[in-house]
C-alpha cells in the first residue's frame, strides 16, 4: 500500500478507475457507427446532354472532341476547331481482340490532345445502341480525368 | 477475497494465476481464492481502435441511395458526391422514376410533370438553383446504352439538361469528389 512519507496516518494515495462507463460509451458509438456506416460510397458522373441545348450552341467554334464509339471496339476521334483553326481532325482505333475497346491507347491520345490543346474543355459521346453503359461511363471518367470537364453524351 | 482491497492491488500483489495454482497456493492460512479480474485495457483498446475506424469512414456528406438488388454500379474515379435530383432507375428493363414503376412510352410524360412540379416549387421558394432539376440515372453496369437512351432522351426533352450517372467510386477517391 503506496502511502506518502511524513505522515501519521496511513493515507492511501492508490485510486481505482472506473472502466465501465468509458466501456459503454465506447459500446454505444460503435453501435450508432455501425448502424450509420456507408461502405459504398455511390457518386455521380455529371454531364449535360450533348445535343440540341445550349452545350453544344456554345460548342459551335471551341475545340471540342466528338466521340464515336462503335461496336467491336472501335473508337473514332474526331477533334475539331483545335487551334482556333475551323477543321477537323479523325483518329481511329480498333478494338483489341476480345471486342472491347483498347483503353490504354484511347487514354494515351487524349493524354497526348490534352496537352498539344490545354484550352480543350469539350468533349461529346456518341454511343451506338451495342455500347454497353459500363464503356460509357469509363469514357466519360477517363476525359474529366484528364481535364476535359464538358462531357456531353448525344442520345440515339 | 478481502473486502475493501482496490483491483489494483489484487492484481499486484496477487496475481490470478498465482491465486489458482494448486502449487504454491500462497499462504496455507487464507482461503484460495477462485475470483479474477477481467482485463478491461486491451478490450478498451480494441473499442477504441474500432470506433476511430468507423469515425474516418463515417461521411455525412452523400445523399442516400438506394441500389436495387442484382443492380451492379459501374465504377469510376473522377466523380462527386450525389447531391439532390430525381431518380430514374432501369432494373431488368424496367424504368422506375423515383421508385414508381413507368412504362417507356409515358416516360417523357411523367418526366415533364416532375420537371413541372420543380419548377413550381423553386419558383415558391425564389430558389434560383436549378440544382434539384437534374436527373440521377441507376442502372447497371451491363445494360446497353439503347436502354438507356429513352431515359436521356425523355429528359432533355423534359427539360432536364443535366444528367448524373450514380457509379461508385473508386478506391482513392476522396470525399469530395474530384471532376
Amino acid at each position: 500500500m503506496v502511502t506518502q512519507p511524513g505522515l501519521s496516518n496511513k493515507k492511501e494515495l492508490n485510486f481505482d478507475l472506473n472502466l465501465m462507463p468509458v466501456i459503454d460509451i465506447l459500446s454505444v458509438c460503435i453501435c450508432f457507427l455501425l448502424i450509420t456506416v456507408v461502405w459504398t460510397n455511390v457518386g455521380s458522373l455529371n454531364v449535360s446532354q450533348g445535343v440540341g441545348t445550349e452545350a453544344t450552341g456554345s460548342a459551335d467554334n471551341t475545340p471540342a472532341v466528338w466521340v464515336y464509339l462503335k461496336q467491336g471496339g472501335q473508337v473514332v476521334m474526331s477533334v475539331r476547331n483545335l487551334n482556333k483553326k475551323t477543321n477537323q481532325h479523325d483518329t481511329s482505333f480498333s478494338g483489341n481482340r476480345n471486342g472491347g475497346i483498347k483503353w490504354s491507347s484511347v487514354e494515351s491520345f487524349i493524354g497526348h490532345l490534352k496537352e498539344k490543346a490545354p484550352d480543350l474543355r469539350t468533349a461529346l459521346i456518341m454511343p451506338s445502341k451495342q455500347i454497353s453503359y459500363e464503356d460509357i461511363i469509363k469514357m466519360m471518367d477517363r476525359f474529366k480525368k484528364s481535364g476535359i470537364e464538358d462531357v456531353g453524351i448525344s442520345p440515339l | 477475497m478481502k473486502t475493501g482491497v482496490s483491483i489494483l492491488e489484487n492484481q499486484i500483489l496477487k496475481s490470478p494465476l498465482a491465486g489458482t495454482s494448486s502449487l504454491r497456493p500462497g499462504s496455507g492460512k487464507k482461503k484460495r481464492s477462485l475470483a479474477f479480474t477481467l482485463m478491461l485495457t486491451s478490450l478498451i483498446d480494441a473499442f477504441s481502435m474500432l470506433v476511430i475506424f468507423l469515425l474516418m469512414n463515417y461521411s455525412s456528406a452523400n445523399r442516400e441511395v438506394e441500389i436495387r438488388r442484382g443492380t451492379e454500379l459501374p465504377m469510376a474515379e473522377s466523380s462527386k458526391a450525389i447531391d439532390e435530383g430525381t431518380v430514374v432507375e432501369i432494373s431488368q428493363g424496367k424504368y422506375f422514376v423515383d421508385k414508381q414503376q413507368v412504362s417507356m412510352g409515358h416516360l417523357a410524360e411523367v418526366l415533364s410533370n416532375l420537371k413541372a412540379k420543380i419548377d413550381r416549387t423553386a419558383k415558391k421558394a425564389g430558389e434560383k438553383d436549378q440544382s434539384k432539376a437534374a436527373l440521377i440515372i441507376q442502372a447497371d453496369r451491363k445494360v446497353d446504352y439503347s436502354v438507356l437512351s429513352p431515359v436521356i432522351l425523355a429528359g432533355s426533352r423534359s427539360g432536364f439538361h443535366s444528367f448524373k450517372f450514380a457509379v461508385i467510386q473508386n478506391e482513392g477517391q476522396s470525399s469530395g469528389g474530384k471532376q
